[in-house]
């Protein structure tokens, strides 16, 4: 019981981590940030032609890591700043993100091929923990995820940057009012999801390597995630995160990995109809108060 | 008005009779945002033939509120009754699991509008853009065969047979509403005040016998006003309900109607006379705006009024004996689009420093969008230069650098940040008294009044040479409005862009 | 001439599927990403009863849409809460459960066909008969060809009918403004719920003429990239009138074909398809919101 327990927060955590990524973005932009799945997608592959080359895993990481940063600055700065600038409406943000998203796995394909990988070889150490037996990839990504969303919320909370962050979620003109460049913190915005991302494909790919396609499948679950936990907040995403991955690994034990895609959708169905504003959410407005 | 309408009331005078027929009961409604209590515990009820002004402070919920009568927006508790002589359907909230997921008994709009026989029209009447006028009508009729595909598919001839006769009466409906030759005309093509008798013809054909009217005065010409309360008193004469909310401006016409007013706030609900609230009004509406400028002038300074195209002033209060040099703004042929409808076109206006400039225009007219397109906020046509340079192609950001500051009238708080916090964002580095007590709380927790000193303290934060405000004195009290004006300064380095609402010249109330 | 026919008859398959999406994407803002699925569900239908219960044509379609109107309310049902951008998510993990519906429900050591191994998971069915219309056996390209023509334009006249009658007028409105229309007094919906039905039951029936055509289907119908591929044809067309989803189903058929003449190895021709899709989505989201051909901006 506790086994799975384990598995479910550990696995909760990388896709807590992915559903803030996601809602880094969504929150403050109200963009549907669809690209970053391109972005999961990419990294592993990235991080493998530099072990491949060679070089050492930090390296490999690090290289990898830039390259994802860049990439998702590059989806704002090419594409929907410009798109902003237009006035274009959400459901054209969305096109063009999927646009990318297809451009960059068929990119992925082409140049690396379409079977999946993996980023290490040999079997995973074990350690015991109270009963539960946990890989050395689990256990690491666990850390990881932890180390990562707590940076992400000292930075949120503490920092000066972190505080114009909040506000831009809160009120976009009122902080432009203030003589605060939205540009920029965009911009932020993109570079923290598409880190974020990054660090959940490596994770992921760790532990169970990784193929072009899983890109948008990690982002369905963090966007589940972010519904659950309520997606008008930062922490609704991590608590939704973790839920789900609890959820998941339940369903997995007593049915089948094979039902995990239908365990997800009916979680899904039940708080749509139980409680449609997310675990943290609030009552929302209706939406044609304009 | 023809009998598609309302049944003909049987009673001879509505408002003195004992045995009115409740239509709608509602009791202890709560409706609550997060930390923001919109509605604390309103009852009352609405009888058959009532023509009830609601009214309150902005922000006071009279949205929200309707919005829950209609059907639209669930309470957080409390309970809803519609009323249909014998028949009764109550609502309670929190509605229950089981209630949610029947998808056939839920508290929805469109069960409202059928059951319930309630209407709603929305401010500026929000037809739709794509289809004629005369489909917009006919669209609105129930139960029609050709809106199953099914049948519409295997009866051709019965839907057509249908169709037809809607058409031919709704064509002449839109005569009887002064709409004829338009039949044809796309929706997003007619004027605002033809667009708002569309909408109400529209809800009409429902058969709805409860109409919840959002400010259908908004933006309208007098011509235009004059006919949608023409159009009222024939509703109530023929025993339709009625319940309205408008701006201050406009109720005085809409009074001389009412049975009652419902007065919301602080989230309670007080029933009021009519003709009291009336008189009231008229007082207090006396140009108490124009008389502060008047004195602000003294004799230190004389007033200009320029009128804009359509319908608003531009008092502008500029000190004697000034040598004006470089302009601080600059605004030539400005424009702005909201969606398809031209909301402004061709503003000019020139101001110098040490000006008071307000803006006087009714409501509807597109102040917030003239003095958020002048911030940047809005993309707008024509040019704006701030001390000669142009800044029309500039972000709101790199404006307020070179010296813009603008206070809004809504939307203007970060809900989820603290006092502390918001206060820093806007430069401001010692908080005035009568806010340290609550430094630390969420913005969002603040009451209205509370909300509003927090906002005025911000605009002390930057030094700018043109402050804007949008309708500042909205939601103050007497005390409030007194330091607001105080804050204005007359005659020195800056310039002030203020708007306020205000009648449309020429008009007497 | 063969071929032409061949070329002929995937897009007479692939209007039926624009069409229906036009309805769903152009007429109800509903941009959906499990359409494949639900071709598949026809495909699949017409797979098994025509080879396991020598069911003919007609029937096996007759069920085939039957089944993919109720399998429409998983999608329909995630428009009640969710419009726009949280639907298209939404569809897309009714996609992923389609699809591991029909890659999953598979047993090795059992005979398709039964309740332990619906599918045949990755394996497919093969051997699918052509159409059978009471006894009239469509067994040539230019029969064929001209089923599925006649099938095309059916759907294209009763697709037109229900556009210009009171109901098209309904979506027109609920497009527009959803909140006003169900003050109304109309149930929007259900509304919503009929366009899905009516769509997922187009696709189905263009899912089964595939399955006739081509005598054999298998998981990698109902993938996500076919999906994609159906989104991007309307995009890339246009919805909302006509001209538009057709004008994407031709594209469609057209674009591997010139690809063939630029000599692109096989094995990446279909991520380079692929790949071009996308630029043109994201060059249309740029520059044409209403697709090449059609009329109504994506909101």
């Amino acid at each position: 019981m506790l086994q799975i327990l384990a598995n479910g927060i550990i696995t909760g955590g990388i896709i807590a981590v992915m559903a803030l990524a996601f809602t880094v973005v969504y929150l403050p932009t109200r963009i549907f940030y669809i690209a970053l799945g391109g972005v999961y997608a990419i990294v592993p592959f990235l991080a493998w032609t530099g072990l491949q080359w060679g070089w050492a895993w930090y390296v490999a990481v690090a290289f990898a890591l830039v390259i994802g940063v860049m990439l998702s600055l590059g989806c704002e700065l090419l594409n929907h700043a410009w798109l902003e600038e237009k006035n274009a409406s959400s459901g054209t943000h969305l096109v063009s993100s999927l646009g990318i998203y297809i451009i960059v796995v068929q990119a992925i394909a082409i140049i690396w091929g379409n079977e999946t990988k993996v980023l290490r070889q040999g079997v995973d150490g074990v350690f015991n923990l109270a009963g539960v037996t946990l890989t050395q990839a689990q256990v690491g990504g666990a850390a990881i995820a932890l180390l990562t969303i707590g940076s992400f919320y000292l930075w949120l909370q503490s920092t000066k940057l972190g505080l114009e962050f909040r506000a831009l979620a809160d009120n976009k003109n009122e902080l432009a009012l203030r003589g605060f460049s939205i540009q920029k913190l965009r911009l932020v915005a993109f570079g923290i999801a598409g880190l974020l991302s990054s660090i959940a494909a490596l994770l992921v790919s760790w532990d169970v390597g990784f193929d072009p396609q899983g890109g948008l499948a990690a982002l369905l679950l963090a966007v589940v995630a972010s519904i659950i936990g309520g997606s008008q907040s930062f922490f609704g995403a991590v608590l939704g995160g973790i839920l789900l991955g609890i959820l998941r690994s339940q369903v997995v034990w007593f049915l089948s990995a094979q039902w995990s895609e239908a365990a997800s959708f009916a979680i899904l169905a039940l708080f749509l109809v139980l409680r449609p504003q997310g675990l943290l959410g609030q009552k929302l407005r209706l939406e044609s108060e304009s | 008005m023809n009998n598609i309408i309302v049944k003909q009331s049987t009673r001879t005078n509505t408002k003195m009779s004992e045995t009115s027929s409740v239509l709608m009961r509602f009791y202890n409604l709560f409706i609550q945002y997060g930390a923001q209590k919109i509605l604390d515990g309103v009852s009352g009820e609405l009888c058959q033939g009532d023509f009830i002004c609601l009214i309150g402070a902005n922000g006071s919920g009279k949205t929200s509120f309707m919005n829950a009568l209609a059907g639209y927006l669930e309470p957080n508790s409390g309970g809803i009754v519609l009323l249909d002589n014998a028949d009764s359907k109550s609502f309670t909230f929190p509605r229950s699991l089981w209630q949610r997921l029947n998808i056939f008994d839920g508290f929805t709009p469109e069960f409202f509008a059928t059951i319930g026989r309630i209407g709603k029209t929305w401010q500026g009447g929000r037809s739709f853009a794509t289809l004629s006028i005369l489909d917009n009508i006919v669209v609105a009729t129930a139960d029609q065969l050709g809106e199953n595909p099914l049948w519409s598919l295997l009866m051709p001839k019965r839907v057509r047979r249908q169709e037809l006769k809607q058409r031919r009466a709704a064509i002449a409906a839109l005569v009887k509403f002064g709409l004829d030759g338009r039949e044809n005309s796309s929706a997003d093509k007619v004027s605002l005040g033809q667009g708002m008798r569309v909408a109400i013809l529209r809800v009409l054909w429902t058969c709805a016998r409860i109409l919840l009217l959002d400010e259908p005065l908004a933006g309208l010409d007098a011509e235009g006003k004059a006919v949608v309360i023409a159009l009222l008193q024939e509703l109530k004469a023929s025993g339709m309900t009625i319940v309205i909310v408008e701006h201050v401006f406009n109720l005085p016409h809409v009074l001389d109607l009412a049975t009652a007013v419902w007065k919301l706030e602080n989230g309670k609900l007080l029933v009021e006379d009519a003709a009291m609230v009336n008189a009231e009004l008229r007082r207090s509406l006396d140009h108490s705006d124009r008389v502060w400028l008047e004195e602000l002038a003294g004799d230190r300074g004389s007033i200009t009024d320029i009128e804009l195209d359509g319908g608003a002033v531009l008092s502008i209060v500029s000190p004697n004996g000034v040598e004006f040099g470089q302009p601080i703004l600059e605004v030539q042929n400005l424009g702005v689009m909201r969606g398809n409808r031209q909301v402004l076109s061709n503003i000019s206006f020139t101001l110098y420093a040490g000006q008071i400039a307000v803006l006087f225009a009714p409501n509807g007219y597109g102040k917030t969008s003239l003095l958020d397109a002048i911030a940047g906020l809005l993309p707008c046509s024509g040019r704006v230069l701030l001390n000669g340079k142009p800044i029309h192609r500039l972000s709101a950001w790199e404006r307020v650098e070179r010296g813009i500051s603008l206070m809004r009238a809504r939307d203007n708080i970060f809900p989820n940040l603290k006092v502390r916090e918001m206060l820093w964002l806007s430069g401001v580095a010692d908080p005035p008294d009568n806010i340290q007590p609550f430094l630390e709380k969420q913005v969002s927790a603040l009451s209205g009044g509370e909300k509003q000193r927090v906002v005025l303290a911000c605009t002390h934060g930057r030094s700018s040479i043109l402050q804007m405000m949008d309708e500042p004195f909205g939601a103050l009290d007497a005390i409030g409005v007194k330091e607001v004006r105080e804050m204005i300064e007359f005659g020195g380095q800056k310039v002030y862009l203020i708007a306020l609402p205000a009648n449309i010249s020429g008009e007497k109330t | 001439m063969n071929y032409f026919l061949h070329l002929g008859i995937y897009a007479c398959i692939y209007s039926i599927v624009a069409m229906s999406l036009n309805l769903a994407v152009g007429y109800c803002g509903l941009l959906t990403l499990a359409h494949a699925g639900y071709f598949a569900i026809g495909a699949y239908t017409y797979a098994l009863v025509s080879v396991k219960l020598g069911w003919g044509f007609l029937p096996a379609v007759g069920l085939g849409m039957a089944i993919a109107s109720v399998a429409s309310l998983a999608v329909s049902m995630s428009a009640w809460r969710f419009k726009g951008d949280f639907f298209v998510m939404l569809s897309l993990a009714v996609q992923s459960l389609l699809f591991s519906l029909f890659y999953n429900w598979f047993k090795a050591d059992a005979d398709f066909g039964t309740w332990a191994n619906l599918t045949n998971g990755p394996f497919g069915i093969a051997g699918i008969p052509k159409p059978n219309i009471f006894g009239l056996q469509f067994q040539t390209i230019g029969s064929i060809a001209l089923l599925a023509a006649v099938l095309a334009i059916a759907c294209g006249v009763i697709c037109w009918l229900l556009v210009s009658s009171p109901w098209g007028r309904l979506l027109k409105a609920m497009r527009d403004d959803e909140l006003v229309a169900r003050g109304l007094g109309k149930n929007t919906r259900f509304v919503k719920m009929q366009v899905m039905a009516i769509a997922c039951a187009m696709a189905a029936l263009a899912g089964s003429i595939y399955a006739g055509y081509v005598s054999y289907i298998d998981p990698s119908a109902a993938t996500l990239d076919e999906s994609i591929l159906f989104v991007c044809m309307i995009l890339v067309g246009g919805v909302g009138n006509f001209k538009g989803p057709l004008v994407g189903a031709v594209l469609l058929i057209a674009l591997p074909e010139v690809l063939r003449f630029v000599a692109i190895p096989d094995a990446i021709a279909a991520n380079v398809r692929l790949g071009i899709y996308g630029l043109c989505l994201v060059a249309i989201a740029h520059f044409r919101q209403q697709g090449i051909a059609g009329e109504y901006r994506i909101e």
